[in-house]
């Protein structure tokens, strides 16, 4: 229900920011447009009705996915984006991957070696990671690697099959660095908090064994700040993905949108907005459903109310 | 992330155990990150008196020099030279300035909306701080750049431009922090005794809970001030940020990306600059945090 106002919020916003930026009339026709030429396109996309009119048919537009014709490509929004999303995708999951096996053995590996050289080198890591605009993470690895040694590609995504993992490697490495960086610190301060609680020296106590004690015991109960922190942290690898397929020419939706920004494509911004807007919402609602599963006290107090 | 992570033991010690920690705390003060930051004030006041080669000179015939130290450089170009043969070094300090101004303005703008949002909110609660916290949590959880091309596309690119999406987003991190710390110290007695005594509601959002949030506002203006600048310096990569001739590092790291393979100076000198400040802010904060206000440890 929550989500559900929020949206409506922000599609509320959208359709202001995107018709307050001029008679989308003018936009498409060429600067020479008599006035009964602007008439005529106004009364086929509407933009003659009342406000009231123009946003009732904007939602209805967004809720059946017809999001119209894109004024550069002149082709149908929907059919523009399809691939874009796929290939977004595609780099995003590699990405998750890549921070998933490398954030939780290092967070965990700093913690337990608190003040020891592994925790000192995974922290300077780190806060490299958070400082480090990635834009130039990414030249700079693509100068490394690409340009003076020639290992692997600087750009583009290949062919799309398994032959082309080459193209990945680099993108994912860049687009997985912040988020890493930040889950690795947030575990890391996360597990040190639990390692101290009662219920850690009582699991010790029962003889368990210390890696069942930390992947088990300890973790799980870490996992609530970090949860807490991803539902805000989707929007930050979104921003990250648009940054890191520009660097890269990865023809993902986040490119497809500084283009176009560019030309002041407003059938495409709009539903790249409105379905990145709606992908954050529901994403966030999952991460909400997903507190229960890990944290049975909330579940009870949701119950209970 | 200072060496000392976290000493609340240290607090309940004996007056001799207090006054040898703080000598000591004195001692772990970060003195590198406070040198950068220090630099980088000065240098984005000053910036224009420090270069030593006017940054907007062009010369064609000195163009992509490389730094004094490898072959072929002059020596009058300490950093080197961009495709318009104008001065690395130069541009990276005058470029200082615009990361300062914006990160100053956002800063400003972000965190007292957010603060006063956040002490009224957490105040009076009911439904109006749930609507509030809800769009704070809404700004927080879109996408920074998307928001910020958006604007960019509705009203033009530009200074303000980039210091009101940050502020977008400046604005709801302080308001939910600020309301959490609220939500514990309005329930404190002296804010009780104040408000028997007759005292008005606004007299004790100011005077008496105000001070003792002022710790928390400190702690993330400064853990904030690198995320600003890579905001700023990330806008002006994907060129919507400050519009050239005014140099941006993020621009310059951009101007240098279709010449990555010969002269990878233009683009590592500015990205090294944003870098090594961002750093130093993130590390005073993670100090400044710890020895604060220990319990924010989660930002």
């Amino acid at each position: 229900m929550q989500a559900l106002i929020t949206l409506v919020l922000f599609m509320v916003v959208l359709f202001i920011a995107t018709r307050s930026a001029g008679d989308p009339a003018i936009l498409v026709l060429p600067p020479d447009a008599t006035p009964e030429q602007i008439q005529a396109v106004r009364a086929r996309i509407g933009t003659d009705r009342s406000w009231l009119e123009q946003f009732g048919r904007f939602l209805w537009d967004m809720a059946t996915l017809n999001f119209g014709r894109s004024i550069v490509y002149r082709e149908p929004v929907l059919d523009l984006i399809g691939p874009r999303i796929a290939a977004s995708l595609k780099l995003q999951m590699a990405s998750l991957i890549l921070i998933l096996v490398t954030a939780f053995p290092l967070g965990i590996l700093a913690a337990t070696n608190r003040g020891r050289l592994a925790d000192h080198i995974v922290r300077f890591v780190a806060a490299l990671g958070q400082a480090a605009p990635g834009f130039w993470v990414g030249l700079l690895l693509m100068a490394v690697f690409s340009v003076k040694l020639g290992w692997l590609p600087a750009g583009g995504m290949g062919d799309g099959g398994l032959g082309s993992w080459p193209h990945y490697v680099l993108p994912t490495v860049t687009t997985s660095l912040l988020l890493f960086a930040s889950l690795t610190r947030l575990l890391r301060s996360a597990m040190l908090e639990t390692l101290d609680a009662e219920f850690v020296k009582l699991a010790r106590a029962k003889g368990l064994s210390e890696r069942k004690v930390v992947w088990v015991h300890v973790l799980r109960n870490a996992m609530l700040p970090i949860m807490t922190f991803m539902a805000i942290w989707i929007g930050t690898a979104v921003s990250g993905a648009v940054v890191v397929e520009v660097v890269f020419d990865w023809p993902g939706i986040g490119a497809m949108f500084v283009d176009s920004i560019g030309t002041r494509d407003f059938p495409l911004i709009q539903a790249i907005v409105g379905l990145v807007a709606v992908s954050v919402l529901l994403a966030n609602l999952i991460v909400d459903l997903l507190y229960g599963v890990v944290d049975p006290r909330i579940r009870i107090e949701a119950s209970n109310r | 992330m200072a060496v000392v992570v976290k000493e609340p033991a240290a607090v309940r010690r004996p007056a001799r155990g207090i006054a040898a920690t703080r000598l000591l705390d004195l001692w772990r003060l970060p003195l590198l990150p406070l040198a950068v930051i220090a630099l980088f004030v000065i240098v984005s006041l000053f910036g224009d008196w420090l270069t030593p080669v006017p940054p907007n000179e062009q010369s064609l015939r000195l163009r992509f020099l490389p730094p004094a130290w490898l072959e072929g450089a002059n020596a009058r170009y300490l950093l080197g030279t961009d495709n318009l043969g104008r001065d690395v070094l130069s541009r990276v300090i005058v470029g200082a300035r615009a990361s300062f101004i914006v990160a100053v303005a956002a800063l400003a703008f972000g965190s007292v909306l957010g603060s006063l949002i956040g002490l009224v909110s957490g105040y009076y609660g009911g439904r109006v701080d749930t609507i509030v916290m809800r769009v704070a949590d809404g700004m927080m959880a879109f996408p920074l750049v998307l928001a910020a091309l958006l604007l960019v596309a509705v009203i033009g690119p530009g200074v303000h431009t980039v210091v009101i999406a940050a502020s977008l987003i400046l604005w709801a991190r302080f308001a939910r922090l600020i309301r959490s710390e609220v939500l514990s110290i309005r329930e404190r007695d002296f804010v009780k005794l104040a408000r028997i005594a007759g005292a008005p509601a606004r007299r004790i959002m100011l005077v008496h809970i105000l001070p003792n949030v002022l710790n928390s506002v400190v702690v993330l203006l400064t853990l904030q001030l690198g995320f600003v600048i890579i905001v700023e310096a990330t806008l002006s990569f994907l060129g919507a940020g400050v519009p050239p001739p005014t140099p941006t590092w993020g621009q310059m790291v951009a101007g240098g990306r279709t010449y990555i393979e010969t002269a990878w100076w233009v683009s590592l000198f500015p990205g090294l600059a944003i870098a090594a400040v961002v750093l130093s802010f993130n590390l005073l904060g993670d100090w400044l945090r710890d020895h604060l206000d220990p319990k924010l440890r989660q930002l």
